[in-house]
């Protein structure tokens, strides 16, 4: 699927008039959709930001979600719960509106009253510069983690580095509990992630990296956005099966070590043989990269 | 010889009537227990599997025929078309396009509320209004099915004998 089918899929969804705008814009010039009752669409772009369409009621944000969700919400109460649910193409769509709370976890959540569609970019090349890092001296690929700020192009990085990787004949196997790496779709994958992947689409981290490692004799196992513990100590049993694993983390910085959270474990534990950080504030820029030690190195 | 030409032609128009009004009896029996097996199977994929909505009636219609089935395709392809439309407009439109013959007032109230409920809520609160429907299907379907053996036969049997006697008077 093309970057332009998948915007006029999107766009199929809203209402006529952010659908135009959203349409004569360059194509993958798209960042961010924001949509609020009672407030212009905002159309978020490389070039800034752009106002459009009506100011719709909380009715028709919640129509919206449904129908940007192919009329299926309903049945996708657990991805609800934390806070977004990812739409055909692999964009991630983020939902503001009244959460109902039973005890300590999250229920549901009622009265949508605000949208914030991220669009998951194709860019080919993001990881070029990043590459020659990430095999060590005999052509095996080196466990990497991608750390960076939301909307940093972490994703989109870890994507085009395991496309890169399967093209080189590496068998890479990618673990996609939010459909976000390679938006499956009826069997097929919506963004490229090379000739020699297996995607298990749907299926939490930790069962399913060692679905992959058990079934599927990977050379690399990628999986996106480490959240638990339990996500964590099943990146590390794969780390110490033999397989390499890329994969990615909220954070924003690596250097001085954390000392708390996932990184701060993953990084005691000298987990991964890289550590690549991004920009804050270009996407998809490399700010750094570190070795299993910490120490930096140099990009070419 | 008119007189019994005549006579002959209101008995046949009788019986005719009769006839048609078992054959509606039977064409609602036959809609009821269609809709009745669709909502069945959609109630199951409501649960089961993590189907849109348009998906889940187009699911749920595989290997039915009929104006019904149709229609439940037609609610699927308007909702296609155009998202934004809510599921109860679009099965209106549907129904509006596939108007079925023998459907009675109780199931088209049951089937058109259940449409207005089956576009919001939970899975369990959809799923509860898929059983809600089948039950007042279910009385229709009790009540068709009791008119069609009782009140069919009475109709040929009346048809019949008002066509006798339309003849006898003309002779």
């Amino acid at each position: 699927m093309t970057q332009r089918q998948s915007m006029e899929e999107l766009a199929h969804s809203l209402p006529r008039a952010v659908a135009r705008t959203l349409l004569q814009l360059p194509e993958g010039s798209v960042r961010e959709i924001r949509i609020r009752a009672g407030e212009k669409t905002i159309i978020h772009t490389t070039e800034g930001a752009q106002a459009c369409g009506q100011e719709p009621t909380p009715q028709q944000v919640g129509q919206m979600a449904e129908a940007l969700c192919e009329h299926a919400l309903y049945a996708r109460v657990e991805e609800q719960r934390s806070g977004f649910v990812t739409l055909r193409g692999g964009h991630r769509m983020g939902m503001c509106g009244r959460v109902l709370v039973q005890g300590q976890s999250v229920r549901a959540l009622r009265e949508i009253s605000s949208l914030c569609i991220r669009i998951a970019g194709q860019w080919r090349g993001a990881a070029d510069r990043l590459m020659p890092l990430l095999r060590d001296d005999g052509g095996r690929p080196l466990s990497t983690l991608i750390v960076g700020m939301p909307g940093a192009g972490k994703t989109t990085m870890l994507r085009d580095a395991l496309r890169r990787l399967s093209e080189a004949g590496i068998r890479v196997g990618v673990v996609d509990e939010r459909s976000e790496i390679a938006a499956m779709s009826a069997g097929e994958a919506q963004l490229e992630v090379g000739p020699n992947t297996d995607v298990l689409d749907g299926c939490c981290k930790e069962a399913g990296l060692r679905w992959m490692l058990r079934s599927m004799s990977p050379d690399v196992l990628a999986t996106d956005e480490l959240g638990t513990a339990m996500d964590v100590q099943a990146v590390q049993d794969c780390i110490a099966a033999g397989v390499s694993v890329l994969t990615t983390l909220h954070g924003r910085a690596v250097q001085p070590p954390p000392t708390r959270g996932i990184l701060s474990q993953l990084v005691l534990h000298r987990s991964f043989d890289r550590y690549v950080l991004l920009n804050e504030k270009q996407v998809g820029q490399i700010a750094a990269v570190y070795d299993g030690q910490l120490h930096p190195m140099e990009l070419l | 010889m008119g007189g019994a030409a005549g006579a002959l032609l209101c008995v046949a128009a009788g019986l005719a009537a009769g006839m048609a009004v078992r054959e509606r009896w039977e064409a609602r029996y036959q809609l009821v227990h269609r809709a009745q097996d669709m909502l069945a199977r959609l109630r199951l994929m409501l649960t089961q599997e993590r189907l849109g909505l348009c998906e889940l009636l187009e699911e749920c219609t595989v290997g039915q025929e009929g104006c019904m089935a149709q229609r439940f395709r037609n609610t699927a392809a308007l909702l296609r078309r155009e998202p934004l439309l809510a599921l109860g407009e679009a099965y209106r439109q549907a129904e509006m396009q596939h108007r079925c013959p023998g459907e009675g007032l109780c199931e088209r109230t049951a089937l058109r509320q259940l449409f207005a409920e089956l576009g919001t809520g939970t899975a369990a609160m959809r799923e509860q209004a898929a059983a809600a429907c089948l039950r007042r299907l279910k009385q229709a379907a009790e009540e068709v099915e009791k008119r069609r053996q009782t009140g069919g036969k009475l109709c040929v049997q009346l048809g019949l004998l008002a066509g006798i006697m339309a003849g006898i008077m003309l002779w």
